[in-house]
């Protein structure tokens, strides 16, 4: 069992969980400007401006985006309780709109069809899918996804016993196995999603 | 005349040293991520400053004090070794406690969450608030005297969650001798000078880089600093969690108790079924535990297991001890004496960490060793025999939906219909994650033989997910929906009045209010229990009666842990507010009262005017 799979290897896992191919979009690019707005007024005393906390747990990163797995899951939590100064107040507009700047701030790429509440349409964007297909898209050219891009310079940690092995309602093991199945948008370097040497621990800071 | 001179010289230095400001520390090393024994500081730092005047003859904690707490103070987390929280002053009571006036109030010196136990000796209130600040005040005046700010070693932004819950739950500091000790948020202890604040002092205990952390304070008892480690359910601390004790003069580890591994009961392996300690979590103690000198046994509660699910935990339908539980160690040896399981089998981040508190009661000319607790999340009190660990009693108090009964053994039966078969399914579940019953700590009187309980009414869905760990953040892999009333109840708070005897409990009363409560409860021989809620106020209720006798609304939701103490005759009740991880779980049940959106983490000191006491 692997300790840590590639980043390439993630996309194909959750692209393979939802069945579907990330679709550049979920929310429009003026959705996630308004969000930013929205989100710096109303959420980001707790969350931190870079959605890192930590007077509130993070937003950003991998496992934020697996955790809600979808859109709608998000969705659900925030429209009644967040903030706690005025929860579920906020409108739907502007938790819509916050949500979009999540989800761009994690990697995803704005597309032309604007997020609605919509409960179907809301679950069937996956988070995981949207913002590695969005940073694997941007990774090699930019460095607008922290969060996401981090994720590959942090170090191997233990996993679940149950990681890479088939459940119900969870992806086929086979899908873990496959980096070649998404083609980057643009040429990559000849080492590109394979194992590189790294240094051996994380600089303390 | 030169006599005369002489006196004139020695006041105006007694002056000088009266008025001088507060002294200011902070630990002179730099925390390293592994440093395996203790260290002192730099010499120059030691050897700086004269003590500030006030703790110039600063009484040292014996440990005569820590066995038998003098009743005008408030030396540990909750009073006693027993973790009764209960004060035995009684001069603020039900006919006086409507004349209170504020003292003095102190901001504190962080904002964030906190969960601050203020403690009091020799006239002086140390107080620490999230991030390791210690501050010491003078307990009458409100004058500080000194302060201790940590530098600590920072993190990668990305280790979200491991930031956020290291500075969670920072609960209390403990006095010994003329020390002040701390458990910090990057795993190490950290000892003080209780007259200037400075470091004497440190030990880095274990890796913060992997995700430990201390979210709770020590215990000192039997010459040992006897703590328990956080951050369990991080990724990168898979295998181990640990009670552990220290050497109260050298730092000296002396010996570590893991939770979820323990090679002397095959039945704790096999209770995690083909999971291997590589790859289990959780187990975390995170309330400070009780102390029973006469047995020399230490009384702790165990955290949930992770991943909280176990379609994804992998441990089929085994109980994965000692998650939930609570332990009896041996603080001689480490050795466990003996375990009861109050959930098996979690599968909903239902923790069962919270208070262990011990009860003597004569029965028939016989004295009953209790130990009662609400010991999860799921609020349902238990009683057991101390000595033993035998099963005496359970009783409900929140609504919740999870356990079906127990056996007359002990052995907990729960609801397997709220146990997802498949990733992304969801069922609804009570109580929610935050409680039920949460860090927020209950008293128990001596008075009326009741257990005050503060408790939240909440439901929140939860539907496992299969992702990858990260380093610094949790392995909980579920997806939790916003925590909701159950249905039928309109009231987010609960004080449960439980009746505790040796064969059962019963409700004594029960207070319900439409915010939820946010505070710690104190109950005191004044026949009050005092605590507060998420609307800002502080109430103190009749024990026998549960009636509202006195209330003030101050500047934040009401945090941590209320505590008394009396100097010079007159008694004090000291209030903390601010925001923890409760106050705000479930305001969205309560919107006609706004939360503020600032910090307001302080503490309000209060008193009667000299006439009424």
């Amino acid at each position: 069992m692997p300790l840590k799979i590639t980043h390439l290897a993630i996309v194909a896992l959750t692209a393979a969980l939802s069945g579907g191919v990330a679709h550049a979009g979920g929310f429009t690019a003026d959705q996630a400007a308004a969000g930013e707005t929205a989100y710096n007024s109303n959420c980001a005393q707790c969350h931190g401006k870079q959605l890192e906390g930590p007077d509130a747990p993070g937003l950003a990163g991998p496992d934020v985006m697996q955790n809600w797995a979808t859109a709608g899951g998000l969705y659900d939590f925030i429209h009644v309780a967040m903030p706690p100064s005025a929860p579920g107040q906020l409108g739907d507009e502007t938790y819509l709109n916050i949500i979009a700047y999540i989800m761009k701030f994690n990697g995803a790429q704005p597309g032309d069809e604007p997020m609605t509440a919509d409960a179907d349409k809301l679950a069937a964007i996956s988070l995981p899918e949207e913002t590695q297909a969005g940073a694997a898209a941007a990774a090699p050219a930019t460095e607008t996804a922290p969060a996401a891009t981090t994720a590959e310079a942090a170090p191997a940690v233990p996993q679940a016993f149950t990681w890479g092995k088939q459940l119900p309602g969870g992806p086929t093991p086979g899908a873990t196995a496959a980096p070649a199945a998404t083609t980057p948008a643009v040429p990559q370097a000849f080492t590109w999603g394979k194992k590189l040497p790294t240094v051996a621990a994380p600089a303390a800071n | 005349m030169k006599i005369e001179l002489l006196k004139s010289v020695m006041v105006t230095t007694t002056a000088l040293a009266l008025f001088a400001g507060p002294a200011f520390a902070q630990n002179a090393t730099t925390p390293a991520a592994t440093a395996p024994a203790a260290t002192a500081p730099a010499a120059d730092a030691a050897a700086a400053t004269p003590a500030p005047e006030a703790t110039k003859n600063y009484v040292p904690v014996t440990d005569d004090m820590l066995a038998n707490p003098p009743k005008e103070e408030w030396l540990m987390f909750r009073g006693n070794y027993n973790n009764q929280g209960y004060s035995q002053l009684d001069l603020i009571n039900k006919d006086t406690v409507g004349k209170l006036q504020l003292a003095w109030a102190w901001p504190m010196a962080e904002a964030g969450i906190q969960e601050t136990a203020p403690l009091v000796h020799d006239g002086v209130m140390f107080l620490q608030t999230n991030n390791n600040i210690v501050e010491a005040l003078n307990a009458k005046t409100g004058d500080l005297i000194w302060q201790y700010r940590p530098t600590l070693a920072e993190l990668p932004a990305s280790w979200s969650y491991q930031i956020n819950q290291a500075r969670r739950q920072k609960n209390s500091i403990a006095l010994y001798e003329d020390k002040v000790i701390l458990t910090t948020v990057d795993a190490r202890i950290v000892v003080l000078n209780a007259k200037d604040g400075k470091p004497v002092w440190e030990k880095q205990v274990l890796d913060t880089q992997k995700g430990y952390s201390y979210t709770v304070g020590p215990l000192i008892a039997d010459g040992k600093i006897i703590s328990a480690i956080s951050g369990c359910s991080i990724a990168g601390t898979a295998g181990g969690c640990y009670i552990m004790a220290h050497d109260v003069n050298t730092g000296e580890e002396l010996w570590r108790f893991n939770t979820i591994d323990d090679p002397e009961n095959p039945k704790q392996g096999e209770s995690w079924g083909d999971v291997p300690p590589e790859n289990r979590w959780g187990g975390t103690p995170w309330t400070t535990g009780a102390y029973d000198p006469a047995t020399k046994t230490t009384f702790w509660g165990i955290g949930m297991p992770g991943p909280y699910s176990e379609l994804i935990r992998g441990s089929g339908e085994g109980s994965v001890l000692y998650t939930n539980s609570t332990l009896a160690i041996d603080v001689e040896t480490g050795k466990l004496k003996w375990y009861y399981q109050h959930l098996p089998r979690d599968n909903w981040d239902l923790d069962s960490p919270f208070e262990r508190i011990l009860v003597d009661q004569d029965v028939d000319g016989k004295t009953q060793h209790l130990l009662i607790t609400a010991a999860g999340k799921n609020g349902i009190v238990f009683a057991l025999d101390r000595d033993t660990g035998k099963y005496l009693w359970h009783k409900d108090t929140v609504k919740q939906n999870v356990v079906t009964g127990v056996d007359a053994d002990g052995t907990v039966q729960i609801n397997t219909d709220l146990i997802s078969k498949a990733v992304g399914e969801e069922h609804l579940v009570c109580a929610s994650v935050s409680g039920g019953k949460l860090w927020m700590t209950g008293s128990y009187s001596p008075l009326t033989k009741a257990y005050y309980v503060p408790l939240t009414e909440a439901c929140n869905t939860v539907a496992p997910t299969q992702v990858e760990f990260t380093a610094g953040n949790a392995v909980g892999a579920v997806k939790f929906g916003p925590r909701v009333l159950p249905e039928g109840i309109t009231d987010a708070g609960l004080l449960d009045a439980v009746d505790i005897n040796p064969t059962q409990g019963d409700h004594k009363w029960q207070y319900r209010s439409r915010p939820s409560m946010t505070s710690s409860v104190l109950a005191t021989a004044g026949g009050l229990v005092f605590g507060g809620d998420a609307a800002r106020n502080i109430n103190a209720w009749d024990q026998e009666t549960g009636k509202v006798v006195w209330s003030q609304r101050l500047n934040a939701p009401i945090g941590g842990y209320p505590s008394t103490y009396e100097i010079d005759g007159e008694q004090y009740l000291v209030v903390p507010t601010g925001y923890s991880n409760a106050a705000s779980s479930i305001s969205s049940a309560f919107p006609e009262i706004p939360l503020p959106t600032g910090s307001g983490n302080s503490i309000f000191v209060f008193k009667l005017p000299k006439s009424a006491s």
